[in-house]
């Protein structure tokens, strides 16, 4: 495959303010959820009702912007309807694809709308040929998002084996276990990412005051303690500070925020078709200013900008696309 | 720590007859505040849509550099904005704190309240699920605190301006005599609370270590 | 009841000696039916063990035990998804895949859908049953609702159900090695630091408390799964095969425990009790089953 000259911009909308804030501030596509647990951001106060999904739409769609409705979590049992009634809506309103994990869902958005465009959500966790193919064979799938744990000299082979879009993460939170593959959370608070659309739910969070530290608890559980003027992270579990083999520290991930300005052109020269800008549930100040830096990136006028402050922990990485990362 | 109790020279009172000067301070208050969260409630119903499951929570938003705390209810058919009493604190689901530049920022969505909170300038306490869902429901819109203040009518409109802009100047010299305040009576306490704390980390510690060597050294499967 | 009982792959990094000498005591002692074997977890870890492969599928056979290859559960490189190629064409026995890139390459032939693969609803059995799947594994968050309602919908179709019922929870798997990673190394340069930790490594919280168990790039509960007090309830559900993940307690006393428990010639009780005997200090969950925090154990059940 010959490298693409650009990269489409995907950028994230958790509310229609921050749709219309990701539109003007020059994304290519939009990716927005239904405000229940058909998507992988199912927080509380956010999300999008169908008649505000339909607004989102005709707003991006009169600006040339996409929209991609995520549809990314696993159908409970015995109880499809509201992911397949997730999936119709995206149909009938004319979202421009449906983001997908679920094999049973896949096989009905193929089966029921076979002219809706289908990308393979990460939460898929499809991490080489053989799997990627096999969806596209199966069910037409026409993008698949990667997970967050191939380098780029991977991501470039991949590429070169494979017969549909790409689309890697550029920034944002990071996740270090394989996405949609992981049961931390439900083990800890009983709330499953896969089955919910929930990681380390806010319901089970607590920050308590120790002396000059702040502690955050999950379920009960002490998993961070800060330091009177250290940056704090997200309470996700995997983001914590843990005891193993006497040391205490981030055993599985820092607080830190992916960040791949430094290597576009090697994502670029990697075959990958779009950037995707992780955080749904940040505010449109965080979508505003981390679009624009992108959207400038990519059009080659300059740097991002200070897109720091927005980082968790405030430390940016290059994450797994390094092999150093393992 | 805090009180709500002196406004400056404005409102001269001695500390010791703190009863009335809070009520005072919520006299004044009140008209604009109820204006406000009516305003809110008409120009922006998404918002109480998006809080429909946190209706009966009691936030307590805390300007860390005005001398009064605020509790907020963000029931659709009678939301309710004032001056928070003793009883609103011990009764808050969640407490929102930091200087009232950024709340303000944060209320219109000029920043990231994920970017304040890493960087500690914003500290929350209680429900985490209540405050998310409220900087969610907030961020959702777009609100513009001046203009929503210039926009409002009626009886109160013209006093409300006024007001705010009085209060405006009122907090910014009652500030620093408030700090001397705190100084003289607070720091004592704190002092104390202080020493106590590091008594009960340290007898977490021992707890922790306690634990640990209670354990076997590897998993434990061995019988 | 009438289950079977089945022996989990080896999740961990045994030395390969013990790894041989546990499944030939598991051939001449243990009353499982079924056994999985195979490196799940790293890549790295398989050539030490496989020249003992042919021998342990030999001992296990002879002793009469049903024998199934297990994949990896994320396939990465190159050099993993051609090992996987060689082994779906050199093995013509049972296999359980543990990822998408499995399940595709055994399309169209009898196989088993092991745990890392995402099962979550009828729908999606229903697509892997259309592609050869004859045994499904369940995924251990899965709540008894979605449990009943599968295995009702598997029945139908002709495919067997599986659950895990004692052992730590494989609970996540990642690139990284945190094994490695504990000790300040790279996964390339990692010294194969995991082989110390038969069960795994503890990971505590900073308070001290026991949380999670790390296995290389796998995380897992720290808790052992107990689902001995819920094993009429899966029976009748028509969940037929019952699975023990090995860890290093006797495993034989683990298996004859759910046997007789299977029989009924012991009690629930009397089968905690020699549950609890036998994991040592190691406490039980089966949260995730009764729909609640993973590691919760109901001490009704116990």
């Amino acid at each position: 495959m010959t490298p693409r000259l650009s990269l489409e911009l995907v950028c994230p909308a958790g509310t229609p303010a921050a749709l219309r804030t990701a539109v003007d501030a020059g994304a290519d596509a939009v990716y927005a959820g239904f405000r229940d647990a058909t998507n992988a951001r199912n927080f509380p106060g956010l999300n999008f009702s169908r008649a505000e999904m339909r607004e989102g739409l005709a707003y991006a769609h009169a600006h040339r912007c996409k929209l991609l409705i995520a549809v990314n979590t696993y159908a409970e049992a015995g109880a499809p309807g509201p992911w397949h009634d997730a999936i119709d809506a995206a149909a009938d309103m004319g979202a421009d694809a449906v983001i997908l994990a679920d094999i049973g869902l896949l096989d009905y958005a193929a089966r029921t709308h076979p002219h809706l465009r289908r990308h393979l959500s990460v939460q898929a966790s499809a991490s080489n040929p053989e799997s990627i193919n096999f969806y596209q064979r199966a069910f037409g799938v026409r993008r698949v998002v990667l997970p967050r744990v191939l380098t780029v000299a991977e991501i470039a082979h991949l590429n070169e084996q494979i017969d549909v879009e790409t689309e890697v993460f550029a920034f944002g939170g990071m996740c270090p276990m394989a996405e949609g593959r992981c049961a931390l959370s439900s083990y800890v608070t009983g709330e499953s990412p896969n089955l919910r659309g929930v990681c380390s739910p806010a319901s089970a969070v607590r920050y308590e005051k120790r002396g000059e530290d702040l502690v955050s608890q999950l379920g009960g559980f002490t998993i961070n303690a800060f330091g009177p003027h250290e940056s704090a992270g997200y309470p996700t579990l995997c983001k914590g500070r843990f005891t193993a083999n006497d040391r205490a520290g981030y055993l599985f991930e820092e607080p830190t925020s992916l960040n791949v300005t430094g290597i576009l052109p090697d994502l670029r020269a990697a075959g990958v078709t779009a950037l995707k800008i992780e955080g749904r549930q940040r505010g449109k100040a965080y979508v505003a200013e981390v679009v624009r830096g992108f959207r400038r990136a990519l059009d080659g006028n300059g740097r991002t900008g200070a897109l720091g402050n927005m980082t968790e922990g405030q430390r940016e990485t290059a994450g797994a696309y390094r092999r150093d990362w393992r | 720590m805090k009180t709500s109790t002196p406004l400056g020279s404005a409102f001269p009172l001695p500390p010791s007859v703190g009863d009335i000067g809070r009520s005072l301070t919520q006299l004044c208050l009140q008209p604009p505040l109820t204006i406000m969260m009516r305003q809110m409630a008409s120009h922006h119903p998404a918002i109480f849509e998006r809080m429909t499951n946190y209706a009966a929570a009691v936030f307590v938003v805390d300007p860390t550099d005005l001398p009064v705390r605020f509790a907020m209810v963000l029931e659709r058919r009678s939301p309710s904005l004032r001056v928070a009493t003793d009883d609103d604190i011990e009764a808050a689901t969640a407490t929102i704190q930091g200087p009232i530049a950024l709340l303000v920022d944060l209320l219109e969505g000029k920043i990231d309240g994920d970017a304040l909170f890493f960087s500690r300038q914003l500290v929350v306490e209680g429900d985490t699920e209540a405050i998310v869902a409220l900087r969610n429901a907030v961020d959702g819109e777009e609100i513009d605190v001046r203009s929503e203040i210039a926009r409002s009518t009626g009886p109160f409109a013209g006093a409300m301006r006024n007001l705010i802009a009085v209060l405006e100047s009122v907090f910014a010299r009652g500030r620093s005599r408030l700090r001397t305040l705190q100084d003289a009576i607070l720091e004592p306490a704190a002092n104390d609370i202080r020493s106590q704390r590091h008594d009960i980390d340290a007898l977490r510690d021992q707890i922790a270590e306690l634990k640990r060597g209670g354990r076997k050294p590897r998993s434990g499967f061995s019988a | 009841m009438t289950a079977t009982l089945s022996l989990g792959p080896v999740l961990f990094n045994w030395q390969p000696e013990d790894w041989r000498d546990f499944y030939f005591r598991t051939a001449d002692e243990s009353p499982v039916d079924v056994v999985y074997l195979g490196e799940v977890v790293c890549s790295k870890r398989e050539p030490f063990f496989r020249d003992h492969i042919p021998a342990v599928m030999e001992r296990l056979r002879s002793a009469g035990k049903s024998v199934v290859l297990s994949t990896l559960a994320l396939v990465m490189t190159d050099k993993e998804l051609s090992a996987l190629k060689d082994m779906v064409t050199d093995y013509d026995g049972l296999i359980e895949a543990n990822d998408l890139s499995a399940v595709s390459l055994l399309a169209g032939r009898p196989h088993i859908v092991g745990p890392y693969v995402n099962v979550y609803n009828e729908g999606t059995l229903a697509y892997l049953a259309g592609k050869g799947a004859t045994r499904m594994v369940f995924n251990g968050e899965l709540p008894a609702t979605s449990v009943r309602t599968i295995a009702k919908a598997a029945s139908k179709l002709g495919v067997e159900t599986e659950i895990q019922v004692f052992g730590r929870l494989p609970l996540a798997i990642s690139a990284r090695c945190y094994h490695a990673r504990s000790r300040g190394l790279h996964k390339d340069g990692c010294q194969f630091v995991c082989g110390e930790d038969g069960d795994g490594m503890d990971v505590d919280t900073l308070d001290g408390d026991p949380f999670l168990a790390v296995n290389g790039t796998q995380t897992l509960s720290h808790t052992s799964v107990n689902l001995a007090g819920h094993a009429a309830e899966l029976t009748a559900a028509g969940v037929g095969v019952l699975r023990l993940s090995p860890q290093t307690c006797d495993m034989v006393g683990v298996a004859a425990a759910f046997r007789r428990l299977l029989d009924g010639t012991v009690s629930v009780d009397e089968t905690q009790l020699r549950l609890r005997e036998i994991a040592g200090g190691v406490p039980f969950s089966d949260g995730f089953f009764r729909g609640t925090v993973g590691r919760s154990f109901a001490e009704s059940a116990a």
